[in-house]
């Protein structure tokens, strides 16, 4: 599994295009998360940033595979279909914990350096962008080993602007000082939990449709 | 004796084709190369000994442990190089060495450091940058550098010219100087299976057809052209197939020596791989 793992990091980092994005998604979110200082902005960018960050490491690594497909000589390798796509899978999980930390960087600028939250609903904020990312991976790698890279990607890209537009359309109605003040303490006790079961079940889930699509 | 593969009633169905019922065994310490048209069913047997496609077989074991159950210890000891699955093009040699480190137990970094040196491969230049030969060679290089004893190769050297396909054939003899070790080998080109294979097996349509020593095709085919009269007097169990021509028949013998004790004197040509599968496919069945 990690020579795996491995390949998917090269996937993403070693290879130009892969890295260039990344430096420039980053220097994006980096560069307006440093000048526009407003809570509407710190909402949007921290869900964003793990949301986006904690899923992509599937993207650039079968975009890849499937232009040589590798996927085939992949499995001549001392390794179950089940560890393929959990080697996939646990790839994701860094890549959350990672993206996740950064968010967690951020709330705590905002918190202590900008005052755009108080702490407690900082880590709320930053707690709900953990959920939103770990349920966003887990819907979208079904996707990708069920409809491939192509597919999958586009939808990828539909249900990351329908989230942004429905943040847009809730700040405007409800008011992003209401969801700030909001007490979510207990929606989150269900949600953290609820996202990981759901990760879990996706992880299931993709194995049986990997090894059903390799028969 | 003791085999690298062994498969005993194979049978793998799709909608519009079946690979019918295919039993055979690999010695160790030999090549066999296997033969047949395009959708013969060449790689969908291999993919099914793999475990790439599933596949009802009443056993299907490669050096001596059953597929089914120790796939993960036999894997180790295997090296796969596929025409149609590669290594991502934009890494390098170099990096595909540190990836599969981390794959295989018993990878041997100085192993593929020695090949990679001998094939002239750049460490440090992208695949994509690298000829097609070149890319055969680095699959050859990654393929044999975790000491595997049995090598599967699915059409590997389909495009390459005569030069690095030779160079090829040298690796696989030096591989099966080790009687451990062993090669199966599909390939379009015949003429590199009579160079170097030990077994040819041949598949056509889903059967197998058979399976032989390089040295009892050269013994058992042969090939007449005749007129009707001797035709008609071959005896049917010793023709294989035979083609009409405008004005005489080609006829694919399959019991050479027993046609020569009847038709002392009728000139028999040698009949190559290539001839005996273009009978096959291309000829009729005597009836």
């Amino acid at each position: 599994m990690k020579g795996i793992m491995l390949k998917d990091l090269y996937d993403n980092f070693y290879i130009k295009k892969n890295l260039a994005s990344y430096i420039l998604g980053l220097g994006f979110i980096f560069l307006t998360i440093g000048l526009v200082r407003t809570q509407y902005t710190f909402i949007l960018y921290i869900e964003l940033l793990a949301t986006i960050l904690g899923s992509c490491a599937l993207e650039a690594a079968s975009d890849q595979d499937e232009k040589v497909n590798f996927d085939k000589l992949q499995i001549t390798f001392p390794v179950t279909k089940s560890e393929i796509v959990i080697a996939k899978y646990l790839l994701a999980l860094i890549f959350l914990a990672a993206s996740n930390l950064l968010s967690l960087v951020f709330t705590l600028l905002h918190v202590y350096a900008w005052h755009t939250a108080a702490f407690v609903e900082g880590v709320q904020i930053w707690c709900t962008g953990i959920c939103i990312s770990v349920t966003f991976t887990a819907v979208i790698y079904v996707l990708f080993f069920l409809f491939g890279k192509k597919a999958a990607t586009i939808l990828y890209v539909i249900i990351a602007v329908l989230i942004s537009l429905i943040y847009g359309t809730s700040a405007v109605i409800f008011g992003v000082e209401n969801f700030i003040a909001l007490d979510k303490t207990l929606i989150l006790c269900i949600a953290i939990p609820a996202s990981f079961l759901l990760f879990a079940a996706s992880c299931l889930l993709s194995v049986r449709i990997y090894r059903k699509k390799h028969f | 004796m003791d085999y690298a593969i062994e498969v005993r009633n194979l049978t793998k169905r799709y909608k519009d084709f079946t690979l019918e019922n295919i039993s055979f065994a690999l010695p160790r310490g030999t090549i066999m190369g296997l033969i047949g048209e395009n959708g013969a069913g060449k790689s969908t047997l291999i993919n099914s000994i793999l475990g790439i496609a599933d596949s009802d077989s009443t056993l299907t074991a490669i050096l001596g442990l059953d597929m089914k159950t120790h796939s993960k210890i036999i894997k180790e000891d295997i090296a796969v190089i596929f025409n149609d699955s590669h290594y991502d093009i934009s890494l390098t040699p170099r990096i595909i060495g540190h990836i599969l480190s981390k794959v295989y137990k018993n990878w041997d970094a100085a192993l593929f450091s020695s090949y990679l040196e001998r094939f002239g491969l750049p460490e440090k230049k992208k695949i994509k940058k690298l000829s097609t030969g070149m890319r055969v060679k680095l699959e050859f290089a990654a393929a044999l550098s975790h000491h595997p004893k049995l090598l599967i190769l699915d059409e590997a050297t389909s495009g390459l010219d005569p030069v690095f396909r030779d160079e090829i054939l040298d690796i696989l003899r030096e591989f099966t100087q080790d009687e451990d070790n062993a090669v199966f080998i599909s390939s379009h080109i015949t003429s590199d299976l009579d160079k170097a294979a030990d077994y040819i097996a041949y598949l056509h349509e889903g059967k197998m057809q058979f399976i032989k020593t390089c040295d009892e095709i050269r013994e058992d085919y042969g090939i007449i052209t005749c007129g009707r009269e001797l035709f008609d007097a071959l005896n049917r169990d010793d023709i294989a197939a035979y083609k009409k021509e405008p004005y005489s028949y080609r006829v694919l013998i399959k019991n050479r020596a027993k046609v020569r004790q009847v038709f002392q004197d009728i000139p028999m040509e040698n009949a190559s791989i290539e001839d005996i599968m273009l009978f096959y496919v291309k000829g009729e069945k005597a009836k």
